[in-house]
């Protein structure tokens, strides 16, 4: 018996020995013509963040769908996979190694700061082209040069609520209300320099863990402080718990949110309590301008929902990839990097991309006001 | 302000209080910790959005209706996660209702969506005297919470149903040799458990919107409401739940919103070097 089984694992290890030598010649070449160019997604389809990686990957297909209709990038196709990242950062690290072994030739990563940052080292070492879609002022600084980030930086976005609360709005005593993740603390930190700045230093600066969902300490001493504003930055749940706890509170100053504010999962939830916010966007989907339109309108028709940035910005980051291999004629991962770095005022969905010298990507926003339930769009922020 | 904390702390702690007791039911009968009990609470929030807002029951039709769900929702959790593992190590169970709490926030997300959902308050509006306003939705909960949890305090020591469900407790074996059977009172002990934190998750769902990870953090303040309660003891998880809501939301204002979470784990800690057993909890020593 026991002679059996000897035989038994001896023969399997040498058949898996023969099975393995034969399968090695037979691996693609770097740059095969004739196979589909792999984009490979790292999203958020479970856990708490589930919903924006819905909207991601909805973005991620409405552009691959088009550019595969028109017949591909000189004749090839392009095929997403998406990998999840459970909305935390260790999944992140796992869903992007896991992306980088499925062979991707380009990556797109997470819109939350938190995870790209996370991402960077395995960026550099695995050197795919991988956009980023967070809007930390810290990515640029890794001076990483296969992460791009295809979103406008906080340093502009930030400023721009500072600056526009301060001198439009001639707000001065303002609040800032922030989660303590990387994308909201960094923003807040660069609107509160604009604000002292401008002459018009906050007087109150306070904090929440992402997930709270009572915020009646912070707006009750953002009321006692006697704020004449608030200035905000949150994902889209707490933004919606925001606005309806600030009405409830009898807070009736005005509020500047970040883009979550104005998305429709936010509003929904606050409904009458949404009414007049404001809101720096990257995205507004009733905005004027023809490529943004014509996403908008195509996104609902093909979702019967209504888009948001989510959507948008991975919608722009695969319409950069697309450009990108187009320019570069290969999915060679240092031809596109090279590719990609050499974008210039590219006109996106969201925004204008011209990378810089740290691959940061966009290059402005928009600041909207709710009024009447209808997202009115007030200015255009050029950042440079 | 103080006044306004006074109040949102209170209904935020009767929650918390609410879940906990749901908690140490579970525990008296099977000698576990549920760590589902919070997603216990989310599935309530999440019928209570079907009932109320997709089939358009009245809201309080839809508050018996949902409790009644959830006790039915409690027993097939308790014929999935404990009965097939009553005899196993504890600490299988434990990891059983791991399990079960991540199926059910996925399943919660594959049925109705990842995106929040709202629900119509029982009573609407924003309640207003001198300086402090706060949204009906709170007193009630105060209201409904103590109301239930009264009558289930009451079912408990003062009727018949009630020895019997402690009756097993005490000592499955016997209670078995004297002709109670063990499966419907275990069952019966896993349904009420559901039905609390279930209505839990309807009175909070107005007020904090339905999301599948709506269970999670209150779950695990629930647990530390438990742990300085005392475990094992009814009373000290609702008056531990009420301390944790006034922890909470009182060093939320005064010592750092951000770390008012880290804050009440503290305080968890600082109890458990003071009064290891809580504050009703008996002493157990382990008789080897």
């Amino acid at each position: 018996m026991k002679k059996w089984l000897i035989i038994l694992v001896v023969s399997m290890f040498v058949l898996s020995v023969i099975a393995g030598c034969g399968s090695s010649p037979a691996s693609k070449p770097a740059d095969d013509k004739s196979k589909p160019i792999k984009i490979g997604v790292v999203t958020s389809l479970t856990g708490e963040r589930a919903l924006t990686g819905q909207y991601s990957k909805n973005g991620i297909l409405l552009a691959i769908d088009e550019v595969n209709a028109k017949g591909g990038i000189n004749g090839r196709k392009i095929e997403a996979f998406f990998e999840d990242d459970g909305g935390n950062e260790p999944g992140a690290v796992n869903a992007f190694n896991k992306v980088v072994n499925s062979g991707a030739d380009l990556i797109i990563g997470p819109i939350y700061s938190n995870m790209d940052m996370a991402l960077s080292p395995g960026i550099k070492k695995a050197e795919i082209p991988t956009m980023v879609i967070g809007s930390s002022n810290d990515l640029g600084k890794q001076q990483n040069p296969w992460m791009f980030q295809s979103r406008t930086a906080d340093a502009i976005s930030a400023a721009a609520i500072a600056n526009y609360a301060s001198k439009n709005l001639k707000l001065k005593k303002v609040a800032l209300l922030h989660d303590t993740d990387n994308f909201a603390t960094g923003a807040a930190t660069v609107a509160e320099k604009t604000l002292t700045d401008n002459g018009t230093p906050a007087v109150l600066r306070e904090s929440y863990n992402s997930g709270d969902k009572d915020f009646t300490p912070q707006l009750a001493k953002i009321k006692a402080s006697g704020a004449d504003g608030i200035l905000a930055w949150s994902q889209m749940v707490e933004a919606g718990l925001i606005m309806k706890q600030m009405k409830a509170l009898d807070i009736n100053v005005p509020l500047i949110g970040s883009n979550s504010y104005i998305t429709k999962i936010a509003t929904d939830l606050a409904k009458a309590n949404a009414e007049g916010v404001y809101s720096v966007a990257d995205y507004v989907h009733t905005s004027p301008l023809p490529k943004t339109a014509e996403f908008a309108r195509k996104y609902k028709e093909k979702y019967k929902i209504e888009s948001e940035f989510n959507a948008a910005m991975n919608y722009d980051a695969v319409s950069l990839a697309i450009e990108a291999f187009t320019k570069a004629g290969s999915t060679d991962k240092n031809k596109v990097r090279e590719a990609l770095a050499g974008i210039k005022d590219y006109v996106g969905v969201a925004t204008t991309y011209t990378f810089d010298k740290n691959n940061v990507g966009g290059t402005g926003s928009t600041i909207v006001q709710l009024k009447n339930n209808v997202l009115t769009v007030i200015e255009s922020v050029k950042g440079r | 302000m103080a006044l306004q904390l006074l109040i949102t702390s209170l209904a935020m702690g009767i929650v918390y209080g609410m879940v906990a007791m749901g908690m140490v039911l579970i525990w008296r009968a099977g000698g576990i910790v549920n760590f589902a009990q919070g997603e216990l609470l989310m599935a309530g929030a999440f019928i209570s959005y079907t009932l109320a807002e997709t089939m358009g029951i009245p809201v309080w039709i839809a508050l018996v209706a949902c409790a009644v769900i959830m006790g039915l929702v409690g027993v097939v959790f308790h014929f999935i996660t404990y009965w097939p593992l009553r005899n196993s190590w504890d600490i299988t169970v434990i990891i059983s209702t791991i399990g079960a709490s991540i199926a059910m926030k996925e399943a919660a997300t594959l049925i109705w969506g990842p995106a929040p959902l709202s629900v119509e308050p029982l009573v609407d509006g924003v309640a207003r005297f001198s300086n402090v306003s706060i949204e009906w939705q709170f007193i009630v909960t105060i209201g409904v919470s103590a109301v239930l949890m009264a009558g289930i305090f009451y079912l408990l020591e003062r009727t018949f149903l009630g020895h019997i469900l402690q009756a097993t407790v005490q000592d499955q074996y016997a209670a078995s040799l004297i002709g109670i059977p063990v499966i419907v009172a275990t069952s019966l002990t896993f349904a009420i458990s559901a039905l609390i934190a279930g209505v839990g998750g309807m009175l909070l769902a107005p007020v904090f919107f339905v999301t599948s990870t709506m269970g999670g953090i209150t779950g695990l303040k629930a647990f530390a409401a438990v742990v300085i309660g005392g475990f094992g003891s009814v009373h000290g998880a609702i008056i531990g739940g009420i301390i944790v809501g006034f922890v909470d939301t009182f060093s939320g204002a005064y010592i750092s919103s951000t770390y008012r979470d880290a804050i009440v784990f503290m305080f968890l800690i600082v109890v458990l070097v003071i009064r290891p057993q809580g504050l009703f909890g008996e002493k157990i020593a382990e008789k080897v």
